[in-house]
């Protein structure tokens, strides 16, 4: 049982820190994409969404490739710490943000684009800086689409497989999440076991949707619910 | 309403740095074992066994296909030793010098059976059936990179079924999914390792392939260049081949090499 909770820790901590890592990197592309036509942008576009078209074990491939010694991230990881990525934490959140990026971009893009011009010359007019005007007027705005993204992206880590077993290995303690255990269970013919971690995992899915797509709510939002 | 993107961002952003910062990835004392997932239970037994002998060390197992360790072993990742399920995967590590040849050894090997569900009216009682109109599915491990498959192409066609029988075939990802397919009855018959057909109540083994019909099943442990615990990985493999290895290997259907 403690080693059960302990797995689920592992799940949710890889998931919400994957979470957070899509939204600090994919905010600024969401909102570079968002504006209109500019060169390279349709090149931006196609590497974004490309880890949602490819296989998740050949994402996992890819990015064992970067990290290992050989690769340009397992290089700089080498020299800084004289280890590299492979088969810790960090490598999961990584595979698992990889993965929820493009998810994330997409909402959070299609919000920002319905922000309507008017509301930005409006706050022009009022002396807003180009950084306050995302500040106070798009990212409010575009919250429902942005938290979408983030539900998404939090959701396709939690039942991330193919490649977080590629780069984080398998190892119970340490980088087995729910999904990973789930497959071990049904590997090694434990069946009852699988089936309450399925249960589990379905059920903690369940409630952090419910929860997050409660908060989406605009409504909530406007009542100041909006900050977890 | 108030801008609250920033506070979330920051909120979120310290623990992810935290989780990012160095950690020495494993103390001295731990040996880190990638395994073919079918040796989950044998070999966590053993672990239980070897680590009330072996005090402190500890055994920490990664579990997966054999393919896929041998890609993070190539690629660098810090195991200390590595047993498969087939011979492919570590040779090509020797090929690749990630392995020397000298740290390579057997400990432990498998039959190839033909098994059918339990509880359907018995179809199959000879490979030769396989060739009857009656059986229209069977199921073996994908030959591309599961070794159960491997062996189970392997064995088709020295018997001369291979033509009959391709068209029935029904490729499972893993012999986990082919023991899935007998037990559901979904196909008639379908090839596993006789440890998979011992650990099921739900399928008989209709008959072990002739021990000439294929290679060998043997389980190689290999000993990576760049394990940081070589002395641990090997007092583990030690035990495995020492008679009271044997003996949790025997108990799980397994054979064992001398």
């Amino acid at each position: 049982m403690n080693s059960l909770l302990w797995t689920l820790w592992i799940s949710l901590r890889i998931s919400l820190l994957a979470t957070a890592l899509v939204m600090v990197v994919g905010l600024p592309l969401a909102w570079m994409l968002s504006r209109p036509r500019w060169k390279a942008k349709g090149l931006l576009d196609v590497a974004v969404n490309l880890p949602l078209v490819l296989p998740p074990t050949v994402v996992g491939y890819y990015l064992l490739l970067l990290m290992s010694r050989g690769g340009p991230v397992g290089a700089l990881t080498q020299r800084l710490w004289g280890a590299s990525l492979i088969f810790t934490p960090t490598a999961a959140v990584l595979a698992s943000a990889v993965l929820g990026l493009p998810l994330f971009v997409q909402a959070a893009r299609n919000a920002l684009e319905g922000v309507p011009p008017e509301a930005y010359e409006a706050a022009q007019i009022d002396g807003a800086d180009r950084w306050s005007a995302i500040r106070r007027i798009y990212i409010p705005l575009a919250w429902p689409g942005i938290w979408t993204g983030l539900l998404l992206a939090y959701a396709r880590s939690l039942g991330e497989f193919g490649a977080t077993i590629m780069v984080a290995g398998n190892i119970p303690g340490k980088t087995q999440t729910m999904s990973l255990a789930i497959y071990s269970a049904v590997q090694a013919g434990h069946d009852s076991a699988a089936n309450l971690l399925s249960l589990i995992l379905t059920a903690v899915a369940s409630f952090s949707m419910w929860v997050g797509l409660r908060w989406r709510n605009p409504a909530r939002a406007r009542r100041g619910g909006g900050s977890p | 309403m108030k801008p609250i993107a920033p506070f979330v961002l920051v909120v979120l952003l310290v623990p992810a740095l935290a989780a990012c910062k160095a950690r020495p990835a494993i103390p001295p004392t731990e040996v880190l074992v990638s395994a073919a997932a079918s040796l989950t239970d044998v070999l966590r037994e053993a672990q239980r066994q070897f680590e009330a002998e072996n005090k402190p060390v500890k055994i920490r197992f990664n579990f997966g296909s054999s393919g896929a360790l041998q890609q993070q072993i190539e690629k660098g990742a810090p195991v200390d030793l590595f047993i498969a399920a087939s011979t492919a995967p570590v040779d090509a590590l020797v090929r690749k010098g990630s392995v020397s040849a000298t740290a390579v050894r057997v400990i432990a090997s498998n039959e190839v059976v033909l098994i059918q569900s339990a509880s359907t009216p018995a179809l199959v009682r000879s490979w030769d059936d396989l060739r009857q109109s009656q059986v229209t599915k069977i199921a073996i491990g994908n030959p591309e990179h599961v070794p159960a498959g491997m062996y189970g192409r392997e064995v088709l066609e020295r018997l001369g079924l291979w033509p009959a029988v391709e068209r029935k075939l029904v490729f499972g990802e893993d012999v986990r999914q082919v023991l899935h397919f007998v037990e559901s009855g979904e196909v008639q018959a379908g090839i596993v390792y006789g440890t998979d057909a011992a650990s099921s109540k739900k399928v008989t083994v209709v008959a072990p392939a002739p021990a000439a019909s294929h290679a060998p099943v043997v389980y190689p442990a290999a000993i990576p260049i760049d394990a940081r615990n070589a002395a641990g990985a090997k007092a583990f493999t030690d035990f495995l081949i020492s008679p009271k290895g044997k003996a949790i290997l025997g108990k799980f259907g397994f054979g064992t090499v001398d």
